[in-house]
């Protein structure tokens, strides 16, 4: 009797065993088979992107806008101030295309408070007040404004 | 690229200084993963304490940091007496073992080859953590970072890193997470090792290295994978504590438990398993001590980023809220059962792998609960592990919930997926844990029949 319980103990462990291999197995192979797939089809990508430019890559991913940056960056110093519209504000990456420019958001009034040299974006109706100054045009919705007051005394 | 290697050196070098502190006896794999994790982290948490002081972020800053920290550790052996070890232990790997390695060595490789040539582009990257890294470097003020980017209160350590990265150019800024994802690797691997799994721990390591969401976060510039690095970490040496009832296990834990808490905003309501399972084993054994202990080194973490954060930049978490209005609703029993629903829907089609998720997941779930089902007669001997896990799955359930609370369910499935990344490593330690006891056992029967 205790032989027989010994046996079936023992089968039992076999076949969980068993199991456990076959459950392993399978699974292994259906993620690494996902993973393989996966990883290979992005190395290849990569690997045919090397000869394409920092631009090119940056511009697959936000198109306008990133052109548009890069229209600010090479037309402002480092040490401007841009004004842009408020609904840029939840473009959070602003920051990471123009730094170490300083960045403001909002209407004339902050015009007053910034240190020179000033830029004013221009964006569809924005701005909606006078800025005096050289424009420079991006495209027909966008540019930039080099804002230049004249002085009061002159 | 000689002072990139001369950086990646002088962070290997404090992060091994500072895990030999613990005494631990660990596996070289693991003494090198930790060193680069565990380095990072002090540094820039140094280069941040400095910062408060009114140092500028540069060089110079770096450098003391860096000699401040070494100084301090080597004060610390001095009065302990501890003697340098130097010697590695090695052991011959067999030819799986070998093959296997080999496979992890390319994935490794893929990812650092990715994040060389693909610029940072990912969308909270750009706008979060890249944004505040080139703003501390190129404004020269660790300040500057809580101007730029969205979530003023989020840690630090990741921005920091990308700032100390970007004296050598773009690509090597990204190359900061496919190191992060080599030492997840070499942590999961080498503590597989140190219980006694061979074979297996290879097959698991190529698992975890293949698992899509895993190796995506490896190549984009989010604080996702570090902090799985962090965490999955603290859960396997807290896990060493509570089977070899060693304090300095406790205590390594402790400090890569408190650089999650420096490294994302919701580290800190993950340190609500561990001190759990610290407290429970705590009294078991009446070492009363323990919680204490553990508290420490995460406080040392904590405390001055809540400080800056509260009194100085004046951001505070949103998330608070939240998860207090939700706490509350769980505590009275007040449960919104639509958002419960949606929940275990969720859950369900995750831990099935059905669909898009399967693309992410994988199959880690699937594995884990077939496995866990399998062995359910040995969940006793793996009681502290489990318990971990499951706390960690009520833990993410409260935040799904809360999420829903503040309508953010569009988020489960794209953002909040990313919460639980240390769920992989986590899942499959476990699974490869409960399958090597079986085939130790299988095998040493076969040796004793061969003997005979």
């Amino acid at each position: 009797m205790k032989k027989n319980g010994c046996t079936l103990a023992l089968i039992a462990q076999r076949v969980r065993y068993i199991l456990m291999v076959i459950i392993f197995v399978g699974a292994s192979m259906l993620h690494l088979h996902l993973g393989v797939r996966i990883v290979l089809r992005r190395s290849i990508q990569n690997l045919m992107d090397l000869h394409i430019s920092y631009d090119e890559k940056m511009r697959r991913r936000y198109d306008w806008y990133y052109d548009f940056m890069s229209f600010i960056r090479k037309n402002t110093p480092d040490d401007a101030t841009i004004l842009f519209p408020h609904q840029f504000v939840w473009s959070y990456s602003n920051g990471y295309f123009l730094l170490p420019r300083r960045l403001h958001y909002g209407n004339q009034e902050i015009l007053r408070k910034v240190e020179p040299p000033v830029y004013v974006v221009i964006y569809k109706e924005f701005p909606t007040f006078k800025v005096e100054g050289p424009r420079m045009i991006h495209d027909s919705l966008s540019g930039l404004i080099h804002y230049q007051p004249k002085s009061t005394g002159e | 690229m000689i002072l990139f290697i001369l950086l990646l050196c002088g962070i290997l070098f404090l992060g091994n200084s500072f895990t030999s502190l613990f005494k631990c006896k660990l596996t070289w794999w693991e003494r090198f993963g930790l060193a680069y994790g565990l380095g990072l982290g002090t540094l820039t948490f140094g280069v941040f304490l400095l910062s408060l002081v009114g140092a500028p972020f540069g060089k110079h800053t770096l450098v003391f940091a860096l000699v401040v920290w070494l100084a301090v550790i080597w004060y610390v052996k001095r009065k302990r007496r501890d003697e340098l070890n130097l010697r590695i232990h090695w052991d011959r790997p067999s030819l799986p073992a070998i093959i296997l390695a080999g496979g992890i060595l390319l994935v490794s490789l893929a990812s650092l080859f990715e994040s060389v040539v693909q610029p940072i582009w990912s969308l909270d990257a750009v706008g979060n953590w890249a944004v505040k890294g080139k703003a501390i470097f190129s404004l020269g003020t660790v300040r500057a970072a809580g101007y730029y980017g969205h979530h003023a209160h989020y840690p630090l350590n990741i921005p920091i890193a990308i700032a100390l990265f970007y004296y050598f150019g773009e690509p090597f800024v990204k190359s900061i997470f496919p190191f992060y994802f080599m030492a997840i690797l070499m942590v999961f691997y080498g503590s597989l090792r140190r219980h006694g799994c061979h074979n297996a721990a290879s097959a698991g390591t190529l698992i975890l290295a293949l698992t899509p969401f895993v190796f995506e976060h490896s190549t984009i510039a989010y604080a996702d994978l570090p902090m799985a690095f962090y965490y999955t970490s603290s859960v396997i040496y807290l896990y060493a504590f509570c089977k070899e009832n060693d304090r300095a296990f406790l205590m390594l834990s402790s400090v890569l438990v408190g650089m999650g808490c420096w490294t994302r905003p919701d580290g800190p309501i993950w340190l609500f398993p561990n001190l759990t399972v610290v407290t429970i084993c705590a009294l078991r054994r009446k070492q009363w001590l323990d919680p204490i202990l553990y508290a420490g080194p995460i406080l040392f973490f904590f405390v001055p980023w809540s400080v800056f954060t509260h009194y100085i930049i004046k951001a505070e978490s949103p998330y608070v809220d939240t998860a207090l209005k939700s706490l509350k609703q769980l505590f009275t029993l007040n449960i919104n059962t639509a958002h419960l629903w949606f929940v275990l829907c969720f859950f369900y089609r995750w831990c099935l792998a059905l669909g898009s998720l399967a693309l992410c997941w994988g199959y880690v779930w699937l594995l884990f609960f077939s496995v866990l089902l399998l062995y359910c007669t040995r969940i006793r001997k793996y009681s502290y592990l489990l318990a971990l896990i499951g706390l960690d799955i009520l833990v993410l359930f409260f935040i799904y919930y809360s999420a829903l609370l503040d309508g953010r369910a569009v988020e489960l499935r794209g953002g909040f997926n990313r919460v639980t990344l240390h769920f992989f490593p986590l899942l499959l330690f476990q699974t490869i844990l409960l399958i090597s006891d079986d085939i130790r056992r299988w095998r040493s029967k076969a040796d004793t029949r061969r003997s005979y």
